[in-house]
């Protein structure tokens, strides 16, 4: 696509009075909640529509806001986590747009030059001025899906430049809007000075020179702001006339995700805990989906009340970011708890990751049967514990009891056409964890029986020596196998150790 | 940054959908052939059924592993099978060297990893129970341990009748020759090592077993 001069297009996403969102984001709602707010330093910072009702007011002492509502709850202002929060919400947008960068308090600013792309569009062709606003509207529209479903309420603005796009979106009133190149100094006019990012003070001076908003700041001659305001001023002025070319920091997450949720009441069964571990499921598969990955493995804690926690770990046939797929075996480990106290708080962590590709559906394929795989092995993990089932992976190893190694069963969508570690020696199909000793009957230096089990059994072919050896750094062997077949048993596997000469029974060819 | 990629949360919420408004069952008819003649022209409709359990009996070397093992490499190449391994002796790589895809194998091994906490002839019948009847494995092949005097050993014959019918897997019993668990499997067969290959023998079937035997 053309690349276009000027300031990029931005889409600005502003969640308002983001640290009470947050606050309540991270309880479950219930009947009879006290009216919220916010403080810092003493005063309101935020408060709730139930607080507003009853003549709570941003900027009051909390002492006056406690006077105005005598139940009203408080909590303080936490600015690391209100920014964990907009990283949290950057991880699940981070698809939609080729850059984002998290602007806190409360803001994310994405770049909406590749909007078409989300919208299907190849990018072959320049696009005319009315299908790049619908793109970008479109991406709008998906940006604020994704933020409603992470529990937030938001607006996003698509304009010319970080700065004016932010201000649009933090002082607007439309959930989207998008402003077109042309039209950037006219949306501007309207907002007020403190939009711009000017100390109360330097705005109370303009306003008492007649400069009452963002318009007529822009209608100042350019270089007349700069001795009597200083480089604030300057870059107001540029703002609101819409002038920042200043490129994005793009966000780039280091850690996997992690949501938390306090419940409604201490809850003693497995059901109101389903209902809260699914709203953190679908929150963490969306931060995870927008990386591009797929849990592998999740870890669940539930706080218990009055203290303690219980750990639990949920491991996954196939990387996948879909919280329903999740919450099939998470059900399975929940209702099979036995827990010393009710739980207050869930929280849900991705342990394991992988990347996952887009999922296509196929004609014959059988999604239900995925989560049946994941309930089944769920159940039998709760049972009998994660080391009772597993996949094999072949090892380059001479020991044969070291040949194969266990590892989590992942099974791939599709097998690549060939089977992996195809060996081209016979090998027996049972192996015995402990070789049993046999004792070789003979006559005339010719072997006639083995004596296994206490009874003796005919020889009546065999086959070998196959010489396997090594491992000399750690533990050395050296043995001689032989394929015997003995009377009413079958074929067994039987070496001879190098190291005393005594014959040990290790496999059967069953 | 990939289309797909973008619409990704979309897809998975169809899938989900998909998963709920589309319950297919399991294909739970027809048989498939292990491809070890001597087995496959004893069974019921030339193979091992669906939705069925066949049991295979014999000493601790008659091939009656190989031959679970070769029914597993005959299945499709998208199928899962399972292994409940109740003695703990599967020697993977051999199932590698007959064919089968060891990343579409799933392993159980109850008695080892359980800790002692249940009985592991128990262990070993319910992770059979499960796995029949999950509906995610094509076959499920279990090395059933002795279950002589074992309480309540029919009412657990019966269900796991009843989970090989709701899965539609392939069941594959093996047990030894006196295993104490009478099975209302499709079609039993006792199975000796012989030179070049096996001897199969069917001993028994038993009315009203399995069904799903006639098409192949």
């Amino acid at each position: 696509m053309r690349r276009e001069p000027g300031p990029p297009r931005v889409l600005a996403l502003c969640v308002p009075e983001l640290p009470l969102q947050r606050a309540r984001r991270a309880r479950e709602r219930r009947e009879g909640d006290r009216p919220l707010a916010v403080v810092a330093e003493g005063r309101v910072l935020h408060c709730d529509a139930d607080a507003r009702r009853e003549g709570v007011r941003a900027g009051e002492t909390v002492a006056e806001a406690r006077a105005a509502c005598g139940r009203l709850e408080t909590v303080p202002v936490a600015p690391a986590a209100d920014q964990a929060a907009l990283r949290a919400l950057a991880e699940a947008v981070l698809s939609l747009a080729p850059a984002i960068e998290v602007a806190p308090p409360d803001a994310l600013l994405l770049d909406a030059s590749a909007a078409h792309l989300a919208s299907g569009a190849t990018g072959r062709r320049p696009l005319d001025e009315h299908a790049r606003g619908e793109a970008e509207r479109a991406l709008a529209r998906q940006v604020l899906a994704v933020t409603e479903e992470m529990g937030w309420v938001a607006r996003a603005v698509v304009a010319c430049g970080r700065a004016p796009a932010r201000a649009l979106a933090s002082h607007g009133r439309e959930p989207i809007a998008v402003v077109a190149p042309g039209e950037l100094t006219r949306a501007l006019a309207g907002l007020p000075l403190e939009a711009l990012g000017l100390e109360a003070s330097v705005a109370a001076r303009l306003r008492a020179l007649g400069v009452r908003d963002a318009g007529a700041l822009a209608r100042l001659p350019p270089g007349t702001l700069g001795h009597r305001f200083g480089p604030p001023g300057v870059r107001a002025a540029r703002l609101a006339r819409g002038e920042d070319d200043a490129p994005l920091v793009p966000y780039a997450p280091e850690t996997l995700p992690e949501e938390a949720l306090e419940l409604e009441a201490p809850a003693e069964s497995a059901e109101p805990l389903l209902f809260g571990l699914k709203r953190l499921a679908d929150r963490v598969a969306a931060r995870l989906a927008g990386r591009g990955l797929g849990a592998t493995r999740l870890r669940l804690v539930l706080a218990l009340d009055p203290r303690g926690e219980e750990r639990v770990h949920i491991t996954l046939a196939q990387p996948t970011a879909s919280a329903a797929r999740w919450l099939v075996p998470a059900k399975e480990h929940l209702f099979s708890l036995r827990l010393p106290g009710a739980v207050t708080a869930l929280r849900l962590s991705a342990e394991e990751v992988a990347a996952v590709e887009p999922e296509q559906l196929a004609i014959g394929d059988r999604p239900e049967a995925v989560a049946a795989l994941e309930g089944v092995l769920a159940r039998l993990a709760v049972r009998l514990g994660d080391g009772a089932l597993f996949a094999a992976e072949p090892v380059e190893r001479y020991r044969p009891e070291g040949a194969y190694r266990a590892v989590p069963f992942r099974p791939p969508r599709a097998r690549a056409g060939t089977v992996d570690g195809v060996v081209a020696t016979p090998r027996p199909t049972r192996l015995l964890a402990a070789p049993e000793l046999v004792v070789a009957e003979g006559e005339g230096g010719r072997l006639t029986a083995l004596r296994v089990g206490g009874r003796a059994r005919a020889v009546l072919a065999w086959e070998g020596p196959e010489r396997l050896r090594g491992e000399w750094w750690s533990s050395p062997f050296d043995r001689d196998y032989y394929r015997v077949r003995l009377d009413d048993l079958g074929d067994c596997w039987v070496y001879r150790d190098g190291a005393d000469g005594r014959l040990w029974l290790h496999g059967f060819f069953d | 940054m990939s289309a797909g990629a973008q619409h990704q949360l979309v897809v998975a919420r169809l899938r989900d959908e998909i998963r709920r408004l589309e319950r297919r069952p399991a294909r739970r008819d027809g048989s498939v052939p292990c491809g070890r003649a001597e087995v496959d022209h004893l069974l019921p409709g030339g193979g091992f059924p669906r939705g069925a359990l066949t049991e295979l009996a014999g000493g601790p070397a008659s091939g009656k592993t190989a031959v679970a093992l070769a029914l597993f490499a005959a299945l499709g190449p998208e199928t899962l099978a399972a292994y409940v391994d109740g003695r703990g002796e599967l020697y993977p790589p051999a199932a590698a060297a007959l064919g089968v895809d060891l990343a579409r194998l799933l392993v159980v091994r109850p008695a080892s990893a359980a800790g002692g906490r249940h009985e592991p002839a128990l262990a070993v019948l319910w992770a059979a129970e499960a796995l029949l009847g999950s509906g995610a494995f094509a076959a499920v092949a279990v090395d059933a341990l002795p279950v002589r005097g074992l309480r309540g050993a029919d009412a657990v014959a019966r269900r796991l009748q009843s989970a090989v019918e709701k899965g539609g897997a392939i069941g594959v019993w093996l047990a030894p020759l006196r295993s104490g668990l009478r099975l209302p499997a499709a079609a039993r067969l006792e199975l000796a090592a012989a030179p070049g290959g096996i001897v199969a023998r069917r001993v028994d079937r038993l009315a009203g077993a399995g069904g799903a035997c006639d098409a192949a």
